[in-house]
């Protein structure tokens, strides 16, 4: 693969004595929209905290955009974590003057615009919000920026099927086309359509990495793919 | 980025605190009403309460302040902090700097809150006592006013240093306990490696001043001198002057860049945010 953005080799993580990742190598291609896929528990969250720098000690090498994770390429990656990590006491006018302090690519009008558009009162407090609705805030404030790299963990987890298609439509429409996102789902259905490539994982290795287009002209679907690949362990695994 | 993640650091500490420095406001606002009121009953609770509240905002903004720089660091909102493009060292150094100012804030309320009350009680004689006081002291075997002022002064500069390295100490220590293998003792690796550190400075300080004595001389003139020598701390002592030991501050100072190295280090290169 030619200047991919993401490259890994030889990844191996474990938590005490549960291994977690286990000697994986990889590319993600520039400019695709990448889907993760896997069972849970299969790892792709960690290797999502590993290429954001949240995670540090690990084995192997892990390079975004040629560049170890560190703050060059945070500045580069915008995250969407499963978590809600603003502080309650912040308010939508909070996140974005502290996103806009920090990220020189966040657009603060689109911020609002987008804000406006889900109908998050700006100068409500998070406290007072559902968890939908911080878990909305948080991927305006993540598709308000230009990054290179989006990486986002279970951004569809549950979700209900309205706001699903509100959350997809968001992204979709506000991902530059000079910009690679790597989302982890196991909806795989929900996001097929849009993903370029995708990687399977399972049991701490990638199981397959490919672009979407073999898989089309084979006659199958991408959730075809993945329950092919896990064979008959997929249900259980 | 260091003035942005300071300010950001400071607003999100100021959170933590702003209830007790408005109790403070409060009581002295209290004391305010009851002095005009006269209400004898008031002025004694005002005061008592002004007591209490000083206090309790060391305590509070110590707690809150580095209680801060663990939800911030390790807690969820870690997901934001550790994806900031910032350095480990630039990082820390803002959240030492935040502690730093919200104690020194607090002690200096306390202070005020004292003074207060002092004049609060005393009145037109407040003034007069102060001079009695002044000129009791040589008589009390003590320096005098200006020789104990600047004397002060030093203190209060090693009271500094030793805020500062208080702060890497807990820093130091709630940073190694979210780091394999240490993070398995969880909070109480915290307590624990807090104390262990707080030791070994404590021990070295100790060494160092027995190795290598080192103080500053305030003359009885209020001039200044600098010392190695343990007979000149008590010849001073006897001719009306005062010492202030520097071996401390040193040793300090290497512990707490040390720690924060250190700590810099593990958030760069060892922490896991769970």
């Amino acid at each position: 693969m030619s200047d991919p953005i993401i490259t890994v080799e030889g990844l191996t993580k474990s938590y005490g004595k549960r291994l977690v990742l286990e000697d994986i190598s990889l590319e993600v291609p520039r400019g695709k929209l990448v889907g993760l896929l896997g069972a849970n528990g299969c790892g792709k969250t960690t290797l999502m905290k590993i290429i954001t720098g949240l995670i540090h000690d690990y084995s192997g090498t892990v390079l975004i955009d040629g560049h170890r994770p560190g703050a060059f390429s945070k500045g580069e990656t915008a995250y969407l974590s499963e978590r809600t990590y603003l502080p309650e006491w912040f308010r939508m006018t909070d996140s974005i003057a502290y996103f806009g302090d920090f990220f020189p690519d966040f657009d603060k009008n689109k911020a609002l615009e987008l804000t406006q558009r889900l109908g998050i009162d700006p100068h409500q407090r998070l406290k007072t919000m559902s968890k939908g609705q911080k878990e909305r805030l948080q991927l305006v404030l993540i598709m308000s920026r230009r990054a290179k790299l989006y990486v986002m963990d279970e951004p569809l987890g549950g979700v209900d099927p309205a706001a699903r298609s509100v959350i997809l439509d968001i992204i979709m429409k506000n991902y530059s086309e000079n910009s690679t996102m790597l989302i982890s789902t196991h909806l795989v259905h929900d996001l097929e359509q849009s993903f370029d490539h995708v990687l399977i994982m399972g049991r701490g290795k990638v199981l397959f990495a490919g672009d979407i287009g073999p898989i089309k002209a084979k006659g199958m679907s991408v959730e075809e793919k993945y329950k092919e690949v896990y064979g008959d362990a997929w249900q259980i695994d | 980025m260091l003035g942005k993640l300071i300010k950001n650091d400071m607003r999100a500490a100021a959170r933590g605190v702003s209830n007790v420095y408005l109790a403070a406001l409060i009581a002295i606002a209290a004391m305010g009403i009851c002095l005009f009121a006269d209400v004898g009953v008031g002025k004694v609770i005002a005061s008592i309460l002004l007591i209490l509240v000083s206090i309790a905002t060391i305590i509070v903004t110590i707690v809150a302040t580095l209680g801060e720089f663990r939800k911030g660091m390790f807690g969820d909102r870690g997901y934001l902090t550790h994806t900031l493009p910032v350095k480990g060292p630039t990082m820390l150094f803002s959240k030492l700097v935040t502690s730093f100012c919200w104690i020194v804030i607090s002690y200096l309320l306390v202070f005020f809150c004292a003074w207060l009350a002092y004049y609060y009680w005393m009145g037109e004689s407040s003034d007069s006592l102060v001079y009695m006081i002044s000129e009791m002291l040589p008589e009390l075997g003590m320096p005098e006013k200006g020789v104990l002022i600047e004397t002060l002064v030093f203190i209060a500069i090693k009271g500094v240093f030793l805020i500062i390295v208080f702060i890497t100490e807990v820093f130091f220590a709630l940073t190694l306990a979210n780091v394999r293998p240490f993070s398995a003792l969880g909070g109480f690796g915290s307590v624990l490696y807090f104390f262990a550190s707080f030791g070994i400075v404590v021990f070295l300080s100790s060494r160092a001043e027995k190795l290598f004595l080192t103080a500053v001389l305030v003359n009885a003139d209020q001039s200044l001198g600098f010392t190695t020598d343990p007979g000149a701390i008590t010849a001073i002592r006897n001719a009306g002057g005062a010492s202030v030991t520097l071996t401390q501050v040193y040793v300090e100072i290497i512990a707490a860049v040390v720690l924060f190295v250190l700590t810099a280090e593990l958030i760069d290169k060892k922490i896991n945010v769970k």
